[in-house]
Order: C-alpha cells, then structure tokens, then sequence
C-alpha cells in the first residue's frame, strides 16, 4: 500500500511539473515574441525555404502601432503600406500589433524595453525623455541623414529624434495645435470664429444656457492641458521662449506671464468654456462631442484633419468644419502666427531582434516620399514631415486647405512642446500640476512655484 | 495508514508542487522587489542602492498617503456599508420564498459581468452631459442636485466607492447567503418551539452563527479595497488631479508611466507591509470562538 502511495504521489508531481512545463512551451510559442525566438524562426527559414524557394530567407516582424483602427486616420496609412510593402516583398510577414491610448502604449513599450523585447517597427515619440531609456539599453537602431536623401524630409524634424548626434527614429508628422471649428453651429448662435481670446469668452457667454459646449477638451489625458497651457503662455507673453528657457534653467515659470496665463485658464474652466467634467472626458469622448455637433470648437492637434472625412458623423456637421490657429491675445502681443508645433511622432527599429536589418530596410522604405508623405497626404490623414507639395491634387478639404495655410503662414515655430522637454520621471508631475491648476485645486501664483521646482528637478535628472 | 501521511518524505512530495509555485511565483518576486526597492532601477540598470526611495515616499510623497486614505476608506465603505447590507440581502431573501432563486440571481448578476464592462457602463451613466443619472435628475426637477460625478476631483472618490462596491456586492452577499444556508434547520425549528421570532432568530442564531463567514469577509474586503485597481483605472485613471489614486493605480504609474521602477517597487513593498498588518489585526480583533453545531 505504501509503496502504491508512493507511486502515486511521484507519478503526481511528475504530472504536475511536466503540465507547468508543457504550459510554458505553449505560451512562448504563442506569444507575441515570437520572431525573436530562435527556435521558432529556424523553423520558419526552413519552411521559407521548401515553399518558395526563388526567394530570399523568409522573414517575419512586428510593427507596433498606436492606431488600434486600421481602416481610418493613420492606421489606414500604416496599413495599406504594411501590405504595398508585403505583396512587392512576397518573403516579409509584417504583423501588427496595437495598443491605445498613447499613455498605454508607451507604458507597453517600457516593459518592452525592460525585457529586451522591443518590436522591430516601433511608433515613437521624439525627445530625449521617450528616446533615452531605449538607447541606453541599446535597442534602437540608427539612421543617417543619407538613409533619407531625397525624400523632401524638413530639415529640423530629425532634430527631436537626435540623441548625441545619432538618430534614432523617423519623424512622420510635422504636428501643431489648432482649433477645429464648426462654423455653422457658431453662426446658428449669432457667432463668428474666435479672433482673440477675448472673443472665446464672448463665445462662451453667448452658448450658456444651450447645451452646446463651447469648445471640446480631453481633459482626462492630460497632455492636451499642456498643450493648452503652451499656448495660452505664448500669446500671453509673445512667444514661446518663456517655457524654452523655464525648462533649460535660463529662465523661470516663477513669472508674472506665468500667473496670468494660469489665471486665464481658470477663468475660461470658470466660465464653462470645456463644458462640464472635462477633466474625464477622454480623446474620444472630445472627438465625439465635436463630431457629432454638440461642440462648437475642438482643441487638438493637426493629426485630427481626417475627422472631416469621418463617416461616423453627420455630414452636416462634416461640411462645415474650419480650421483656425489658438486666437491672438487681446492686446495684439501674442499673435496667431505664432504656432505652437513640433514633431512628434515617428517609428523606430528595434536593433536586437533577429530581422533588425530587414525592418530596418522596411522603415527606409515606408519614408520614400511616394509612400508616406503621398498617402497620408492624399488620403487627408495628416501633415508629413516630408514636403508634399508634388502630391497636392487640388482636391483637398476645406480643412486641409485651412491647415495648410496655418502652417504657411506661421512665422514664428515653438519647437518643442513644454511637457515632452521634462524628464520621464517629472513628466507627469507637470502634467498633474496643470490638471490641478485647471481643478482650482492650486492658485496660479502656488501653480507657477510648483512648476518651476519641477522643472528645476527635471533639468537636474536630464544634466547630472 | 495514518503513520503513512505522517511521514515526512511524503508529505514533502506533496507539498513540493504547490511550494514551488509559491515560492517561484510569490515568494521570489516579492524578494527581487523588495531588492529593487532601494535601487534607482529604470528598468533598463541602477546606480544606486540606498533607502531613498523609502525617505522620498515617507517625507516628501503626499500622493502616496492620498492614495492610502482612499484605500482604506474604501476597505472601511465596504465593512461599514457593503457588508452589513449584504447581511440584511441575505437573510432576507432566505425568507422571499418563491421570490428567493430570482433575487439571487438578480444579486448576483453584477459579479459575474467583467470588471471591464461594469466600469464602462458606470462612466457612461455618469457622465455629466449625457449620462443617464444627471439625466434623471432633470426629468425629475433635481437639476441643482447634477454633478460632475468622476470629474470633479472632490467627488470622483465617492463615486469609485459606490462603484467598487456595487461591483463587489454579489460576492459578499453569496457568501453570506451560502453561510446561512449552510446552518441546519433543526436550530431554526428548535427556536420557533423555544418561542423565538424570526428577528430574535436572525439576531441570536444566525450572526452568531455566521460570525466566522464575517469574520472572512471583512478581511477580504479590507483587503479588496487595498487591491483596488481595474475600476479605478478604468473609470478615472487616479484623476482628476490624483483625487482617485489608490495604492494599486498610483503603484502603476509611478513604475510604467514614470520609469520609475525602483520607486514602485517601494511602494508595493508597502503594500504587502499594509496588508499583512492589516490582516493581522483584523484577526486578532475579530477572534471569537463559535460553537459547533
């Protein structure tokens, strides 16, 4: 009897061991990392091999994308070159995989990079602060100007994507804050485009009592706050030097434009300029609401200009949306030709996975002109950081066209945004700083303190 | 085969499957982070060892101390609301007779939909514009009662209170109801021949009776409320303003949003530190013995 015991208490272990195991084996082959196992990809180059032997080794990579909607907006440009590159390249398997919000994404991307499991083609967002952890842990691969010659890149865009001299990513998007407008709903109201901050106010007073927002803010990321906050700082104090220099220890936020500008902004949440509860309204939440004609105007970025091609809405609400730059300030200092913009946004390429050079031949590839800036262009998805100008059809949105000329006629670039200049670590303070500010949760004079000690901290993490 | 089981070999053959897990799983984790925790880590390497990171959240990391208090008021909402609730549920429906299979499962229904659709359907219901709450309000003449429920930073807390605990409601009530199920009949029928009411048989049978399901309970809610995660990342992400972060969230985005892996390390050390002590407490306080039946 003992004996059976025995038996059966070792055979049960066994078991139990062998199943933990089998279930190992399981997951790392079908995890997502499985170009990187060596294992799996030998047995793919043999296949490759057998099945078609004129080409070259079967390769497959994973391109990770911040655009869960493959079928609209940039998502639809990544998607419909992934497979242009896929069917000219019958060996490359390029699988995607996406992940949204961007804070999501880039807190996937840290735990990628925390296990040396950095996708092949990764979105990226330039600045020291995105790039930094990454090229310490040598993930990145590096390009060259060359890498682009003659694709019409703008000079300065490598620029955020350049960490002592080497770069790092491709930029995609020449990106700036605009305000969408629906201008119909502003007439029904008696109202024109706002010219000058002051005019917003008007606006403001003029929809109270109708359940019409004035303008749409996703308050709950908190990044269009700052955005916000970069561009009510520059028409306060004419420009965009102020944060530049508060952030490089120049110059400090402990500033009288600083105070005024934070007092702007609780006036504007005072006077129900964002509607109720902003501060949890998400991106698509703000989207929505300006979409579907519940808000007069819609704070965001450049990137949004397909939203007047977007099928989900009215038509009505589609064919009457203008574009125009952050008002001008009242007394005429900061001028709407002063345009808050930078670049963003850009991919880069793993450098320690199995097909880094092949991903790497596939980046180079999607920035040739006649790709990226030609579809995203074309399709009336966004602004390459590539000139576009041989690809204008002349069929162009009203919306596009307005953006076009925003950015013509700009005379004065911000460069950066203040909140992708701090550290990772300080990053988020600010952030909370500003939603906290815009919550009446602090005065703008304790407001302008709070941020100048966080970006003292910041400039000492950056420059030890 | 008594003698059998006593055998220390074999009941280290037993146990050793289950051991190594813990250990692999539980044990060798916590010690990595608790390594970390006085380290600047990254996540890619550290050049620091030291307690500062223990120092920064002690002296310096109001956040922290925020998101504790919320932990623990709503462990505290879940013992002094939630629980005695779900006592009065049970025992009631016990009595509903043929309404009884229905309200159960009524009850229970919440607990069963993911955490991920519950807390959607609440941020849509109370939404400040066109949420069905604030809705109501106005049909029914309430209008200055209309609230930014999750976006104004001094209420969003109750709100993801009442959230979590409407969430949890099924699995405090099914215990309990399972509990009173669990007692036999004859004590019921002994009390009615003893002249007993149902109230003096609730009161003077069935808590007592049911103390050490409670007694579970409230350890578990405690230590649910410190565990509170996915319905406060899902319906405000610790905002506005970090008016909502509870040790879970905060402990998430100090560690993935900020970098700053070292520092949650910390906090998450604190964080086993607090449910240990709490749990401890919990049972000694609530130590009673009851008698077999």
């Amino acid at each position: 009897m003992k004996k059976h015991l025995n038996a059966l208490a070792l055979i049960m272990v066994i078991v139990l061991v062998v199943s933990a195991c089998g279930n190992n084996n399981g997951n790392s082959n079908s995890s997502p990392s499985k170009a990187s196992d060596p294992a799996t990809t030998a047995t793919t180059a043999t296949t490759a091999t057998t099945e078609t032997p004129d080409s070259n080794k079967k390769v497959e990579f994973k391109f990770f994308s911040n655009n869960p909607d493959r079928t609209g907006g940039q998502g639809l440009a990544e998607q419909k070159l992934i497979d242009q590159y896929m069917s000219e390249n019958q060996n490359v398997k390029i699988t995607v995989e996406t992940l949204s919000p961007d804070p999501q994404f880039q807190d996937k991307l840290k735990i990628y990079n925390a296990s040396d499991n950095v996708p092949d083609v990764t979105m990226m967002w330039g600045q020291k602060r995105y790039l930094d952890p990454l090229v310490k842990n040598n993930a990145l691969v590096t390009f060259t100007k060359e890498d682009f010659a003659g694709q019409g890149f703008i000079d300065a865009a490598f620029d955020s994507f350049t960490l002592d001299g080497k770069i790092y990513g491709i930029p995609k998007n020449t990106d700036f804050l605009v305000l969408f407008v629906n201008k119909k709903l502003l007439a029904d109201n008696g109202l024109e485009p706002p010219k000058t901050q002051g005019d917003l106010f008007k606006i403001t007073e003029k929809l109270k009592g109708t359940d019409i927002v004035p303008m749409a803010l996703d308050g709950r990321d908190s990044w269009p706050l700052a955005l916000l906050f970069d561009a009510v700082v520059a028409r306060q104090s004419g420009g965009f030097d102020l944060y530049h220099k508060a952030i490089d220890r120049t110059g400090s936020f402990n500033n009288p434009d600083v105070v005024a500008s934070a007092k702007t902004i609780q006036e504007m949440v005072k006077s129900g300029m964002f509607g109720e509860g902003f501060l949890n309204l998400d991106y698509g939440g703000a989207r929505n609401l300006f979409g579907q004609g519940k808000a007069a105007m819609y704070l965001m970025g450049e990137w949004e200009m397909g939203i007047s091609s977007d099928a989900n809405f009215p038509e009505d609400v589609r064919n009457n949306m203008i574009v125009i730059p952050w008002p001008a300030s009242d007394d005429g200092k900061g001028k709407t030709t002063d345009l808050l913009a930078w670049f963003g946004g850009g991919y880069s390429v793993a450098a320690k996975t199995e097909n880094s050079a092949e991903a790497k031949k596939f980046a180079i590839w999607l920035f040739k002109k006649e790709n990226w800036a030609k579809t995203v262009w074309q399709n009336g998805i966004t602004f390459p950081a590539q000139n576009y100008d041989e690809f204008k059809t002349g069929k162009e949105t009203q919306v596009q066209n307005d953006l076009t000329n925003i950015l013509g006629s700009a005379t004065i670039f911000s460069g950066a945004n203040s909140q992708d200049l701090f550290s990772t670590s300080t990053a988020k303070s600010y952030l909370d700083a500003i939603t906290e500010m815009m919550a009446s949760k602090s005065t703008p004079e304790n407001f302008a303190e709070k941020i100048d000690a966080i970006a003292d901290k910041s400039y000492k993490e950056m420059n030890p | 085969m008594n003698k059998l089981w006593m055998e220390k070999r074999n009941i280290a053959v037993l146990i050793a499957p289950g051991l190594l897990f813990i250990i692999g799983m539980v044990l060798l984790p916590t010690a990595v982070a608790l390594y970390l925790s006085f380290t600047n880590y990254d996540g890619v390497d550290y050049n620091l060892f030291n307690l500062s990171n223990y120092k920064e959240i002690f002296l310096h990391d109001s956040i922290f101390w925020d998101a504790l208090r919320n932990s623990i008021l709503l462990g505290i909402a879940f013992v002094v609301l939630q629980h005695p609730i779900a006592v009065l549920m049970a025992i009631l429906t016990t009595h509903a007779g043929k309404w009884e299979r229905p309200l159960r499962i009524l009850i229970f229904i919440p607990s069963i939909i993911s955490t991920f659709v519950t807390s959607q359907m609440w941020v849509s219901l109370l939404n400040v514009q066109f949420g069905l709450l604030n809705r109501m309000l106005t049909a029914v003449g309430l209008s200055s009662w209309k609230q930014d429920w999750l976006g104004n930073p001094d209420i969003a807390i109750y709100s993801i209170i009442f959230v979590a605990m409407w969430q949890g409601f099924g699995y405090a009530y099914l215990l309990y109801y399972a509990g009173i199920k669990g007692i036999p009949s004859e004590l019921y029928e002994a009390a009615i021949v003893d002249g007993a009411n149902k109230w003096r048989y609730g009161r003077s049978i069935i808590l007592p009776l049911l103390m050490p399901v409670i007694r579970i309970n409230f350890v578990l809610a405690i230590v649910a409320g410190f565990k509170q995660m996915e319905t406060v990342f899902l319906m405000t992400g610790g905002g506005p303003s970090n008016s909502t972060q509870f040790l879970g969230t905060y402990l998430y985005s100090r560690a993935f949003r900020d970098g700053l892996f070292g520092y949650g390390n910390a906090i998450s050390i604190l964080f086993i530190v607090f449910c240990l002590v709490v749990t401890l407490i919990m049972n000694r306080l609530l130590k009673k013995d009851v008698g077999e039946f």
